[in-house]
């Protein structure tokens, strides 16, 4: 297969776009499920999410009159091929599929941030004044986790191993080169270092999907959606899309990085599937116990404990613990 | 005449002769200001592949050699051509900016030219004393362009000189102290570098830091930037502090890091420090701006602590990102106050309070400085995330997490605050206030100098490895096409390892990283139009405008705004970093501010003596002359 024709079956079916978002709707159905069985209800089909996007894109667009139109209309679609992209190199590196990765865990960050900049541009660009007190949180809410996130992530890049006597970090940001190392010396998850970066990576990306107790940005009750007020129909639709797609991308950035990725055996894959379920269940427990903190206050936690936990996991990784 | 003096020679003579034109000839200032640039970036683009050097003996005063001794290298040629670049565009702004205004744009064009003149004078520069002597005609043009024009702008011109005066006094005092010791040729000294290991030879080397530190606006001599943007041309802001200044300021801290001395690791953790805070500093303090040009200045900043980082990890990768990252600041940042300044132009104020709803209106500037507002904060694949991005695998190579992780903060932040700009100006209701405003009162110049540079920066994001590869990566000493150039670490090829003194490769077990920006755009294009497709398919067609929603209300425009200067205000109330931002925005932590506090009780003591009377001055003469025969007798 050439190049470009490998490259776009990769980035458009498997693991791309329809593979994300066919995964990424399955897994928004595990988190409604497990919510209605916290709250003694039934719940929905595993066909729900599927059916709610596909009878958005059937509803008209709705353009508010004071919007800059243009990147009202087109700003979903960016955020969901960036959320795409992000995904498709994660799950290259992960499967280990790929003779050469586009991308290493520098563009995976950037990439996994232009889907939430896509909502925030979105929701000023809509010149509703509530849009923009939702995009302004979400920009704040972005800059907060974002800190802890990106230390968490870098304790796996700078975690130092003795491997004959000489003290070796991976020293690689290279997603398959993380995996490598890991392969090596054990996964990173199973050190002190390892285990409270892995905790503080998890609550950066709990926030990242916009979940309860961070879901201040949206806030129906205050601000009515807040970037997304305006949004209606297919546009919104491509937005729940890229929800999705985030949610298949960011259990398995954390697999990836901390827990060694996918091993390509039966027993691997569903030991694979064990751990992205586990972080899902975290991630709706975490989402179903807790009531939505002010900015203010997640802006606290995040540059506060969070980060100070990031850099002693740091400490410990350079230290070799 | 020797064709590397073309570049000095045209901007020099053209700018005497429009100061010398009588100031109705207008329309001539304007067809010299815009063909002297055209003619200086033309000599430097077709100069761009010569390598040579010339010398005439000049002076020589009891050892202070002065030569007028030029060379072109790799490094020197393509900043040459691109100071020109930077120089057309400048003037083609200028003219818009002058159109249906009063005042003379001779003066304009005049330093325009002359600043020209010297920044490509110390790129070619191959002599100590001649660099500072061009280096300090580019700090006069400043004063003078700062200063022309507009009365609000004397305060800024005044300390943007104090403070780049006491760079330059640093370099000329390291200057003379490199040309005593060893040599007042530059070819010299970079044949045998200056080993900074003893304390002779720190001391020349941070004194020529402390010089780049205030041309570029490194933190703490950045204090003028902003101080100057307040009350300055818009296009003089974009050409000197944010692309010429950068150029020379980042030019010499190359050279001294790479070329004239060896600097050992303490010096440079030291530039990495600098670097760090610049970067996290001064980003914080443009989050809480409210003028516009007054943010703008404060990100002039920032982006230098990014340049520092790169050079100073003295990898290849982190000098080829420093470099790239010099080019692709001055390209945005000019971008983004060219903007300012048409924006200002036509509404009359850069309050981001008072600004709103110009998208419609406005929306040349505002295409050009979205862009360049992304570029900025490194969204990928604009040009600004390529250079960003081998400074962050600098940092990885140079294993220092912590700096890495204050340039990815830094990022993110710069991100905020250019939400915020975007918002503010652009989006949102449009105030009563901004009606009738409309783009085009400047003619075709303003456009064409700002979306110019908006296309620049798609390209060399998109095509990064066309720059690396031909001129940045030569310029550090890597052949073309070489196996240790930027491009092959872009395309993939993660040999570009090599140990902090940038000359043997290491071995490593894992690859370092890896960016393949055409591939990254290409896929991400694919992507959007394949989901237009798809929604097209459906029901995308079908669209109604509607007015916005605000909880039933009716909607007002000059009530229910949310200005942008609400955006940070959670972050100026938090614990820490509020009051460090209070603390920064007072100004005590300014060295000029501090300057003029302690200078003020000397003064008073100095003025006192001063008291009139011949007596008390013959007294002083005659104490003066009895201290010299002492000491003579003495000795």
């Amino acid at each position: 297969m050439a190049p470009i024709a490998e490259w776009l079956f990769l980035f458009l079916i498997f693991p791309g776009l329809l593979f994300t978002v066919v995964v990424g709707l399955t897994l928004c159905w595990v988190d409604r499920k497990v919510t209605a069985l916290v709250q003694w209800r039934a719940g929905p089909p595993p066909g729900q999410p599927f059916w709610d996007v596909l009878k958005l894109m059937g509803k008209e667009v709705i353009v508010p009159a004071q919007a800059w139109a243009g990147g009202f209309l087109s700003l979903p679609f960016v955020g969901l091929a960036a959320a795409v992209l992000a995904g498709t190199f994660v799950w290259i590196a992960t499967t280990g599929m790929a003779p050469t990765p586009g991308g290493d865990l520098i563009v995976v960050i950037y990439l996994l941030a232009i889907p939430t900049l896509a909502v925030i541009l979105g929701g000023a660009a809509s010149g509703n004044p509530l849009g923009a007190v939702g995009s302004s949180r979400d920009m704040k809410l972005m800059l907060s986790y974002e800190l802890p996130f990106v230390i968490a992530l870098l304790v796996a890049v700078f975690q130092k191993h003795e491997i004959d006597g000489e003290m070796v970090a991976a020293g690689t940001l290279s997603l398959s080169g993380l995996m490598e190392f890991q392969g090596d010396v054990g996964s990173i998850l199973f050190r002190p270092s390892g285990a409270i970066a892995f905790l503080v990576a998890l609550l950066c990306a709990h926030a990242k999907l916009g979940f309860v107790p961070f879901d201040l940005a949206e806030a129906e009750c205050e601000i009515g959606e807040g970037a997304l007020l305006e949004y209606s129909g297919p546009l919104l639709g491509l937005f729940k899309l890229t929800q999705a797609v985030l949610l298949a991308t960011l259990p398995v950035l954390l697999v990836t990085v901390f827990w060694g990725g996918l091993d390509p055996t039966p027993l691997g894959v569903l030991a694979f599937i064990g751990k992205i379920v586990l972080i899902l269940v975290l991630f709706v427990l975490i989402k179903n116990t807790n009531p939505r903190v002010r900015i203010d206050q997640a802006m606290r936690f995040f540059w506060g404990p969070l980060t100070a936990l990031a850099l002693l996991a740091l400490v410990l990784a350079q230290l070799g613990l | 005449m020797d064709n590397l003096l073309l570049p000095i020679v045209i901007p020099g003579a053209v700018g005497l002769l429009v100061l010398f034109l009588p100031a109705r000839m207008r329309a001539l200032h304007l067809l010299l200001g815009i063909g002297g640039a055209l003619a200086t970036f033309g000599a430097g683009a077709l100069l761009i592949d010569t390598r040579g050097a010339v010398s005439w003996p000049w002076m020589d005063l009891g050892g202070l050699q002065l030569d007028f001794a030029l060379k072109m290298d790799a490094f020197s040629s393509w900043a040459v051509a691109f100071t020109g670049l930077m120089a057309v565009l400048t003037a083609a702004y200028g003219a818009g900016w002058f159109r249906g205004k009063g005042g003379a744009p001779g003066r304009y064009y005049a330093w325009l030219l002359l600043a020209t003149a010297g920044a490509c004078g110390v790129l070619l520069a191959d002599n100590l004393l001649l660099l500072v002597l061009f280096w300090e005609l580019v700090t006069l043009m400043l004063f003078l362009l700062a200063a022309t024009g507009r009365e609000e702008g004397a305060p800024g011109a005044a300390k943007a000189f104090g403070v780049l005066g006491l760079g330059d006094m640093a370099l000329l005092v390291g200057v003379v102290l490199i040309g005593l010791d060893r040599t007042w040729s530059i070819s010299e000294l970079a044949a045998s570098p200056l080993i900074a290991d003893q304390a002779s030879y720190v001391l020349m080397y941070v004194l020529l830091l402390v010089a780049a530190m205030a041309k570029a606006g490194a933190m703490p001599l950045h204090s003028w930037i902003p101080t100057m943007a307040t009350g300055t041309h818009a296009s003089v802001m974009a050409f000197l502090p944010g692309a010429v200044d950068k150029i020379l300021g980042i030019y010499l801290l190359a050279r001294i890091s790479l070329d004239w001395f060896v600097p050992g690791d303490g010096l440079r953790l030291a530039v990495m420090t600098i670097g760090a805070l610049t970067i996290l500093g001064a980003v914080f303090m443009a989050m809480i701006q409210h003028d516009l040009r007054r943010l703008l200045s404060f990100h002039a900043v920032s982006q230098v602590g990014y340049m520092l980082l790169g050079i100073g990890t003295g990898t290849i990768i982190g000098v080829v990102g420093g470099l790239f990252h010099m080019l692709n600041n001055a390209i945005y940042k000019a971008c983004l106050f060219l903007g300012a300044g048409s924006i200002e132009r036509e509404t009359g104020t850069m309050d981001l309070g008072r600004l709103g709803g110009l998208v419609r209106v406005m929306p040349l500037t505002f295409g050009a400085m979205f862009v360049a507002a992304l570029a900025i904060s490194g969204i990928p694949p604009l040009n600004g995330f390529a250079s960003k991005w081998l400074i962050y695998e600098a940092c990885v190579a140079a294993e220092m997490p912590l700096f890495l992780i204050a340039a990815l903060f830094g990022s993110a932040l710069t991100l905020a605050s250019f939400v915020k700009v975007l918002h503010s100006v652009f989006w949102g209701p449009k105030p009563t206030e901004m009606d009738g405003v409309r783009e085009g009162g400047g003619g075709i110049g303003m456009p064409l100098a700002m979306v110019t540079l908006a296309g620049l920066c798609i390209l060399l994001g998109v095509f990064a490895a066309w720059p690396l590869d031909n001129y940045i990566g030569p310029a550090v000493g890597l052949e073309a096409g070489g196996a240790v150039t930027g491009a092959a670490t872009l395309e993939g090829n993660p040999a570009a390892w090599s140990d902090v003194d940038g000359t043997e490769p290491v071995d490593r077990p894992y690859p370092l990283g890896t960016l393949e920006p055409l591939l990254l755009t290409g896929l991400l294009a694919v992507g959007v139009l394949v989901l237009l497709l798809l929604a097209h398919a459906g029901q995308m067609r079908m669209r109604r405008v509607r007015p916005v929603f605000v909880g039933g209300q009716p909607f007002d425009r000059d009530e229910n705004r949310f200005p942008g200067t609400e955006f940070y205000r959670t972050v100026q109330d938090l614990p820490a970093v509020g009051p460090a931002l209070r603390l920064g925005a007072s100004g005590q932590l300014d060295p000029y501010e501090a300057a003029q506090r302690a200078g003020t009780p000397a003064v008073r003591v100095l003025r006192r003596l001063h008291s009139g009377l011949v007596r008390d001055y013959l007294f002083w003469c005659l104490l003066g002359i009895a201290v010299v025969i002492a000491v003579l007798i003495g000795s």
